[in-house]
C-alpha cells in the first residue's frame, strides 16, 4: 500500500468516525424537552377497537371510523406495538394504547386521566373511566354438535377462576371471586371435553388487542378439553361479527371484539351469543422525556382536533 | 495550478465523504442488529421448537406446609412452605418468564401435582416455566398471580396457598428449529428443480440453439426476467402453483413444494445467464479440438463443456442459496406465515426470513428475536458470498497451472 492510499483510507475512517460522533450527539440532544414544539398525534387505523374505545371514551365518537374530525397530519399506525415504538421514538408524540401493553416499553408513560392513575386496581374500582370491554361472539348455529359444545365449554371456561387467572396473566382486567365456579366443578356439564378432541379444530379470530388473551386461553383449554386444536387469525374487531354471524358466517367458531357490537344497526348479533370476558383500559401515552403527566377528556379532544397544537399550551 | 489542485481536492473530498457515509450506514445497521439481537442469540434458539409443551396441573388436597431450607441467589425467591424456588428469567425468545430453579427432594410439588388433562401425576422438572398460578388460602380466599407480576409475587402467593386450583406450566418453546429446517428443505428442493433446468437451458442457448431472432429474443427475455420483482413471482406461484399442487399432492393452500417451485422460476434466469456466461468463455479451440478428435457433440457437451462450466454453476448455486435465504415477499404468498415445528412438504411453513415477518406482525412485535434471526441470515449470506469469492479464486489458480 502506497503512502497516498494509506492517507485516503485514514481520511475515510476519520470522516466515518466524525459522522458517527455527529449521530451520537443528535440523539443525546433529543432527551431535553422543548415545550414550544408541536404535538405529534398518533392514532390507530379505523378498524381498530382501541381507536373506537378511545374516541368514544373521550367524547369524540365521530372520529372512530373517520379521520375528518381529526387534525390534519395525524399519523395513523396499524397496531398497538407500532404505536408504542413510534411514541417511544418521538419525544413530542402523543398516542393511546391498551393498558395491558403499557408495561412492555420503558420509553413511554401512561397519562393520568381525569386525575386517576391508570392501574388495574383503579379500573376494577371504576375510578379510571377510559375503558372498554373485551367481548366474544359465537355463531348463531353450528353444523357440528361437538364444535358447538366445545365453544360453549370454552365460553364457560372464560368465566371460571382458572380462565380468569389466564386472562389476568395477559393483562385483561377481571376480578377473581371466591363465588366464581372452578373449571373442575363445571367440567362435567360439558361431556364433549372428556372425549379425545385432537381431530377437532376451532377457528378463532377478531380483535388484535384480544389475540394474546385468546391464544393463552386456548393454550390452557387445549389441555382441559381432550387436546382440541385451535387456528388463530386476528385481523381486527370488524371481523368478529362478520365471520361468525354476518356475511361470512361460520368462518370463525368464536371471535373477539375489543369494542361493543352495533346491535341496533350493522351487527344484530342474536341474543345470548355474545358477552364480555374482560375489561381493558385505554391509556393516553407520551414519551418518557415529556414532563406532561395528567390529562382529561376535554384536553385530549382539543389536542386531537387541532385546537391545541404545542405542548406548551397543555403543560402548566 | 492551485485552482486545479483545489477542484481535485474538492472532488476527492466529496468521494471520500460519500464512501464514508456508506460505511457509516452499513456499520450502524450491523451495530443495531447485533445490539438488539445479540443477547437473544443462543444455541438453544437454534435447537428448540417454537411451540412450547403446556401442562395444566393442580394440587387439590389441603397442604399444611413444610419447613424447607434453601439459600436463594439474587433474583431467586424460595417458598419454604412448598420447597420450591422461582426465578425471574427470560425465555429463549427473549420474553419475560418465571422458571423453577430449585425443587426440594421432599417437596410435595415434585411428584404430587395432578395433570388435569389425563389425571396422572405430573413430575415437575427444574427449568419449567410457570405462567399462571391460582390458589385457595386457608381462610377461603382465592389468590392469583402470573408471569406479569414477577417471581417474588408468585412466591408470596404460593406461600399463602393451601391448595393449588390451577397452575399453567410450559417447557421449551420459542426456538426457530422449524424455520431453520424449513429453510434447508426449501434450498434442497429448489436446487433439485433449479439446477437441471437452468444448466440444460444454458447449454441449449449457448451451444445447440441457432443464432436467429427467436434465440436472441429468448436471451433478452431471460435477461429481463432476472429483474422482475420477486412479489410478481409470488403472485404467479399463488395463482398457478398453489391451486395446481392442491390438486396433485393434496396440500391445503400453502405448501413448501409451492415455495420451491416459485423460487425455481424466480432463480432460473440467474442460473441460466451465469452458466451461459461461463460456457461462452470456454475457448473454442478446446471444443473444436474435441470435435476434431472424433467426439460427438453430446460427448463434447458432457465431457468438455460441463466440467469447464463448473465454476459458473457453483457460483450461481451459491448466489441462488443466498436469494432463497433472503427471500420473503414471494414466500409469504406461497408458503404462508404460520410457524411450524414439524416440517411437512405439502404444508405451509416459515423460512428464517418469513419467521421475522411473522414476529413483527404480532400485537407486540418481538424485535430482539427478529434481530437475532437477522444476525443468522446476515452471517449465512456473508459466508455464501465469501464462498463465491473462494470458488472463483480456486478455479482461477487451477486454470493458471
Amino acid at each position: 500500500m502506497t503512502r497516498t492510499n494509506l492517507l485516503k483510507v485514514c481520511a475515510c475512517l476519520g470522516l466515518a468516525t466524525t459522522l458517527v460522533a455527529c449521530g451520537g450527539t443528535t440523539s443525546s440532544n433529543q432527551s431535553s424537552f422543548d415545550s414550544s414544539r408541536n404535538i405529534t398525534l398518533y392514532t390507530r387505523d379505523t378498524t381498530s377497537g382501541t381507536r373506537d374505545g378511545f374516541f368514544t371514551g373521550i367524547g369524540l365518537g365521530d372520529a372512530k371510523e373517520d379521520n375528518a374530525p381529526l387534525k390534519d397530519g395525524v399519523v395513523t399506525v396499524d397496531s398497538n406495538g407500532t404505536m408504542m415504538n413510534r411514541v417511544a421514538a418521538d419525544v413530542y408524540g402523543l398516542g393511546y394504547i391498551s393498558l395491558s401493553t403499557l408495561s412492555e416499553n420503558d420509553s413511554i408513560k401512561g397519562l393520568d386521566y381525569d386525575g386517576v392513575e391508570p392501574t388495574e386496581a383503579n379500573v376494577l374500582s371504576g375510578d379510571y373511566e377510559l375503558t372498554r370491554n373485551f367481548n366474544y361472539i359465537k355463531c348463531a348455529s353450528y353444523s357440528d354438535s361437538t364444535k358447538e359444545e366445545l365453544v360453549n365449554a370454552f365460553i364457560a371456561y372464560m368465566s371460571t377462576q382458572e380462565g380468569k387467572a389466564v386472562i389476568q396473566s395477559e393483562g385483561g382486567i377481571v376480578e377473581i371471586k371466591t363465588t366464581d365456579p372452578t373449571w373442575a366443578s363445571i367440567a362435567s356439564q360439558y361431556p364433549a371435553v372428556s372425549k379425545d378432541n385432537s381431530s377437532v379444530t376451532l377457528n378463532f379470530g377478531g380483535s388484535t388487542s384480544v389475540s394474546n388473551t385468546a391464544k393463552a386461553l386456548a393454550e390452557s383449554f387445549e389441555q382441559l378439553a381432550g387436546g382440541v386444536k385451535f387456528s388463530h387469525n386476528y385481523l381486527g374487531s370488524g371481523d368478529a361479527y362478520t365471520k361468525t354471524q354476518g356475511s361470512n358466517a361460520g368462518e370463525f367458531d368464536l371471535a373477539f371484539a375489543s369494542r361493543e357490537f352495533n346491535l341496533t344497526s350493522s351487527e344484530p348479533a342474536a341474543e345470548g351469543t355474545y358477552g364480555t370476558l374482560a375489561i381493558d383500559a385505554i391509556v393516553a401515552v407520551c414519551n418518557i422525556a415529556n414532563p406532561y403527566e395528567a390529562t382529561d377528556a376535554a384536553t385530549l379532544v382539543s389536542m386531537y382536533t387541532g385546537e391545541v397544537t404545542t405542548w406548551a399550551e397543555v403543560i402548566d | 495550478m492551485s485552482k486545479r489542485k483545489f477542484f481535485d481536492g474538492l472532488l476527492n473530498g466529496i468521494t471520500y465523504l460519500f464512501s464514508s457515509l456508506g460505511i457509516v450506514i452499513l456499520a450502524l445497521i450491523f451495530v443495531f442488529i447485533f445490539s438488539t439481537g445479540g443477547s437473544t442469540l443462543s444455541f438453544d434458539l437454534l435447537s428448540e421448537d417454537y411451540y412450547s409443551t403446556n401442562y395444566v396441573v393442580r394440587y387439590s388436597s389441603p397442604y399444611e406446609g413444610g419447613n424447607y431450607v434453601y439459600s436463594p441467589s439474587d433474583n431467586e425467591y424460595f417458598s419454604s412452605k412448598w420447597g420450591i424456588a422461582l426465578e425471574d428469567t427470560t425465555s429463549i425468545e427473549g420474553t419475560d418468564a418465571i422458571s423453577i430453579s430449585y425443587i426440594d427432594r421432599e417437596s410435595p410439588l415434585i411428584d404430587g401435582l395432578v395433570n388435569v388433562s389425563n389425571s396422572n401425576y405430573h413430575h415437575l422438572e427444574i427449568g419449567t416455566y410457570i405462567s399462571t398460578l391460582l390458589v385457595n388460602t386457608e381462610d377461603g380466599r382465592v389468590l392469583s398471580s402470573s408471569v406479569r407480576n414477577g417471581a417474588e409475587k408468585m412466591c408470596e402467593t404460593l406461600n399463602q396457598a393451601q391448595t393449588i386450583t390451577n397452575m399453567n406450566l410450559s417447557r421449551g418453546g420459542g426456538g426457530i428449529k422449524g424455520s431453520l429446517i424449513s429453510t434447508l428443505y426449501l434450498i434442497l428442493f429448489t436446487l433439485i428443480l433449479l439446477l437441471p433446468l437452468g444448466i440444460a437451458a444454458a447449454i441449449y442457448l449457448s451451444i445447440c440453439a441457432k443464432d436467429n431472432k427467436i434465440t436472441r429474443a429468448l436471451k433478452t427475455l431471460i435477461d429481463m426476467s432476472s429483474g422482475v420483482p420477486s412479489i410478481i413471482f409470488g403472485l404467479v406461484g399463488l395463482l398457478i402453483f398453489v391451486p395446481m399442487l392442491n390438486g396433485i399432492i393434496g396440500s391445503d393452500g400453502h405448501s413448501l413444494i409451492a415455495g420451491a417451485l416459485t423460487m425455481t422460476i424466480m432463480l432460473l434466469p440467474t442460473v441460466i445467464s451465469t452458466t451461459k456466461e461461463t460456457i461462452d468463455v470456454i475457448p473454442k479451440k478446446i471444443i473444436n479440438g474435441s470435435l476434431a478428435l472424433g467426439a460427438s457433440q453430446t460427448q463434447t457437451t458432457f465431457k468438455i463443456i460441463l466440467p469447464n462450466a463448473i465454476p459458473g454453476i457453483l457460483t450461481s448455486t451459491l448466489l441462488a442459496i443466498g436469494r432463497i435465504i433472503g427471500e420473503s415477499a414471494a414466500l409469504i404468498f406461497v408458503m404462508g406465515t404460520q410457524i411450524q415445528d414439524n416440517i411437512i412438504l405439502n404444508q405451509g411453513s416459515t423460512t428464517l426470513a418469513t419467521h421475522i415477518y411473522n414476529l413483527m406482525g404480532l400485537e407486540n412485535p418481538n424485535t430482539s428475536l427478529a434481530a437475532a434471526i437477522a444476525i443468522i441470515i446476515l452471517i449465512a449470506v456473508l459466508v455464501l458470498n465469501i464462498l463465491v469469492k473462494l470458488v472463483g479464486l480456486y478455479f482461477k489458480k487451477k486454470g493458471l497451472k
